[in-house]
């Protein structure tokens, strides 16, 4: 199959992956890789940090400094209310069109 | 003797040594990510993030080990990090609004100010037909006409040609 058909599919899903990935609790960005890293959607922080960057400045998500154990201190993401809601349209609107492809395949 | 280059990282207290070539790959790495980015109002902060993380993973590299740092360290820990990909581009996303006509003085088809041929442009008449109408109508309402052209002059921007 033609994956490359995909790929804009591809980049507007990631963020909502990463929306996912935060909603589950404070989690810094070698955290966010690790996950992806075991999917389809493997990440490398040339694209991640900006892509964190842009969600906070449209207030889906938020970061604080916390010292670590081994090294300097972490950025720690959680969502934003906003981005709880945007969470919750998009799983909404991914039943429906999971829905609808298999219907329309019948 | 080959040339040491001691560098510091964001976020990290240690410092790095580096030889000629490797500071050349990673001067070009931030260089580069830091165009990709120039629209990006967090700049800075990205460049902070990719150095934190340039810096963990050299670190974790190293280990105990503090030998010099040859590019084949820089590259192998910049292909980790991957090229950055711009944001969103806020120049890219921009829609271009046409072009709303206005009122302009016309300098280079200027006969007094320019007033006459901005009209003209502005309501397509032949501009000999509104100098006409300036003309008369000065004459008619004693003088007013000036005044308005007078106004206008002083009021309307200043183009050089219609076009622009």
């Amino acid at each position: 199959m033609d994956t490359s058909k995909l790929a804009p599919l591809r980049n507007g899903l990631l963020e909502f992956l990463i929306l996912d990935i935060v909603s589950s609790g404070d989690v810094y960005v070698a955290e966010i890789l690790g996950r992806l890293a075991t999917t389809d959607f493997t990440t490398r922080e040339g694209t991640l940090y900006p892509l964190l960057s842009r969600m906070r400045q449209e207030g889906l998500l938020d970061y604080e400094w916390r010292e670590s154990t081994a090294g300097p201190p972490r950025k720690y993401y959680r969502l934003t209310r906003s981005g709880r809601e945007h969470l919750a349209a998009f799983r909404e609107y991914w039943a429906t069109l999971t829905n609808l492809i298999d219907e329309l395949g019948r | 003797m080959e040339k040491t280059i001691i560098i510091g990282l964001a976020g990290h207290a240690e410092r790095y040594r580096l030889n000629e070539d490797a500071y050349g790959r990673l001067a070009r790495y931030l260089d580069e990510a830091g165009s990709r980015l120039r629209n990006d109002p967090d700049r800075a902060e990205i460049l902070d993030d990719l150095e934190r993380s340039i810096g963990d993973r050299l670190t974790a590299l190293l280990g105990a080990d503090e030998r010099l740092l040859v590019a084949a360290d820089i590259d192998s820990v910049l292909e980790q990090i991957g090229a950055v990909e711009a944001g969103r581009d806020p120049a890219a996303t921009e829609t271009v609004l046409p072009r709303r006509r206005r009122l302009y003085r016309i300098r280079g088809e200027q006969k007094v100010a320019g007033v006459c041929a901005g009209l003209a442009a502005y309501s397509e008449l032949n501009v000999a037909w509104v100098r006409t109408l300036f003309v008369l109508g000065t004459v008619f309402t004693a003088g007013f006409g000036a005044l308005v052209y007078i106004a206008l002059a002083f009021i309307l921007p200043v183009t050089a040609t219609r076009e622009a």
